[in-house]
């Protein structure tokens, strides 16, 4: 599977237009300074926003495409987003959390609970399947989000700051757990950061992203060997 | 609790909220040592008085439950969409809030009553009559109790965050089913709160029902109507309709109080 796209959104003070290419298998980070366009990146691709300029194109099938007046909305594409703040749904247990995608696309509740509830077995988390969002750390509420995210077995997964809410320890041990969570057949990822050890841990290749461009492409190992920019030689600069 | 946070309090300040705590109270007590309490359970099921009690519980339910039916997707458009316009529905809304409810009876009388704009299609055509029936006793409720269960409720949907709507759309929920799923239960405490004041202010209605209505003995005479008229003829069973409107409101208001109001974290599901 393979996510080809350029995305061109106008802002009133700044265009973005990157353009990025995922594999499955495969996780890309993008990353940059605050205001660079790396959220807007990922609303585009899950339809919460329509492109101005570009295209997405998933395994041949095209996603927006402002040109052809295409335009696929969020329900419709196979995709899995999570927050930096998780945002789960307070008024949910974490089962009928996890349950909601599979509910919304069609299945039975006894159907979506079953798929939930596996799913949360799988990785681990079945102890919480009766809490509530407010009673998780927030370590434990990301893993949730994750497996919401996932439980749809999505074609894409957007992941943004998913580590940024946590504290240093917590984010350390997370990193291991979410490449746990993801296995082996994961699907494609990008992941929006600011940390360039999620980037190392997490990612296989790197795009930044500075004033709505891409500054630079490569393997986390690529960025801080021979950083293009300040920004980038200063974001990798570290023992 | 820590010092910082427990502030002494200015002894003028405690005095002049003492003063308003009595503002309060002292009516209900003036009101509590007159009810003449040895004719309580006679006049209480007194035929006069049942027939307005009943025919205020079943109006106000009935006005609280169209206004949440009509007010909940009007809050709902004027939170979340950009609809041209929505200032001045706002204001709109506000205004049959805030108007004199005898004006509200005067317009709803110009307008749908036997000879107003609408009212007289609404007769020739469809052989509905407003005034003078409890539809219309209904209809003054509706226009004076809505804004408040549609000012209440959108201002939750305002703070509802909106990325809420977007996890559920990615998670493939269509526009009906994150509504029923998502928004409304993240907004339950105050679509409670927005029925009760809605429900509230239509038992309470005086003005716009007896101008738009009129006062008639089991059709249009509410619980306010007939106090009003006891008032002048029969000062005792004026006591005892105050005293069954209060207990009514009071426990009604307890009773959403303690499932919904103050529990804004507690799950319903």
């Amino acid at each position: 599977m393979t996510l080809e796209t350029r995305i061109g959104v106008a802002w009133p003070n700044l265009r973005l237009d990157v353009d990025l290419r995922v594999e499955s298998g495969r996780t890309l980070a993008i990353m940059g300074p605050n205001g660079a366009g790396k959220s807007t990146a990922l609303r585009a691709l899950a339809g919460l926003l329509a492109l101005d300029e570009g295209f997405v194109l998933v395994n041949g099938e095209t996603w927006d495409d402002p040109k052809a007046s295409r335009f696929m909305p969020a329900r419709e594409r196979n995709v899995g987003l999570v927050f930096q703040d998780h945002l789960l749904f307070d008024h949910m247990t974490v089962l009928d959390n996890v349950a909601f995608g599979p509910r919304a696309r069609g299945h039975s509740k006894s159907d979506a609970r079953e798929l939930a509830s596996d799913y949360l077995e799988r990785l681990d988390l079945a102890h919480l399947a009766d809490s509530h969002p407010k009673q998780l750390s927030g370590g434990q509420s990301q893993r949730v989000a994750l497996a919401r995210a996932l439980v749809s077995r999505p074609d894409l997964l957007l992941l943004d700051e998913p580590l940024a809410s946590l504290d240093v320890v917590t984010r350390r041990h997370m990193r291991t757990e979410i490449s746990h969570d993801l296995g082996t057949a994961r699907p494609m990822t990008i992941l929006v950061t600011h940390d360039p050890d999620d980037a190392r841990h997490l990612a296989d290749d790197v795009v930044v992203i500075e004033e709505g461009r891409i500054v630079q492409r490569g393997t986390p190992g690529d960025l801080a060997a021979r950083p293009a920019t300040p920004y980038i030689a200063e974001l990798f600069d570290r023992p | 609790m820590n010092r910082a946070t427990r502030h002494r309090t200015p002894f003028s300040i405690s005095v002049l909220a003492g003063i308003a705590v009595l503002f309060f109270l002292l009516p209900f007590a003036g009101l509590l040592v007159r009810v003449p309490w040895s004719d309580l359970v006679e006049i209480t099921f007194d035929s006069d008085v049942r027939r307005a009690l009943w025919l205020s519980l079943r109006t106000s339910t009935l006005a609280a439950v169209v206004s949440a039916l009509l007010g909940i997707p009007l809050a709902w458009v004027l939170a979340r969409t950009s609809l041209p316009g929505r200032s001045v529905i706002r204001a709109l809304v506000t205004l049959s809030m805030v108007l004199p409810p005898v004006v509200g009876g005067v317009v709803l009388l110009f307008s749908f009553g036997r000879r107003g704009l609408f009212g007289q299609y609404l007769d020739d055509w469809l052989g509905i009559r407003l005034p003078f029936t409890t539809a219309g006793v209904v209809v003054a409720q509706i226009f004076v109790a809505m804004p408040f269960l549609v000012l209440t409720v959108e201002s939750a949907f305002r703070q509802l965050d909106p990325r809420f709507e977007d996890a559920a759309r990615t998670l493939g929920a269509s526009p009906w089913f994150t509504m029923r799923h998502v928004s409304l239960p993240a907004v339950r405490s105050a679509l409670a709160a927005g029925f009760v004041l809605a429900w509230a202010r239509a038992l309470g209605e005086f003005g716009a029902t007896i101008t738009f209505a009129g006062n008639l003995d089991g059709t249009t005479r509410t619980m306010p109507l007939a106090t009003y008229l006891a008032l002048e003829t029969e000062p005792a069973t004026a006591l005892v309709l105050s005293l069954i409107m209060i207990v009514v409101s009071f426990t009604v208001i307890i009773g959403m109080r303690d499932r919904w109001l103050d529990n804004p974290g507690r799950s319903t599901s």
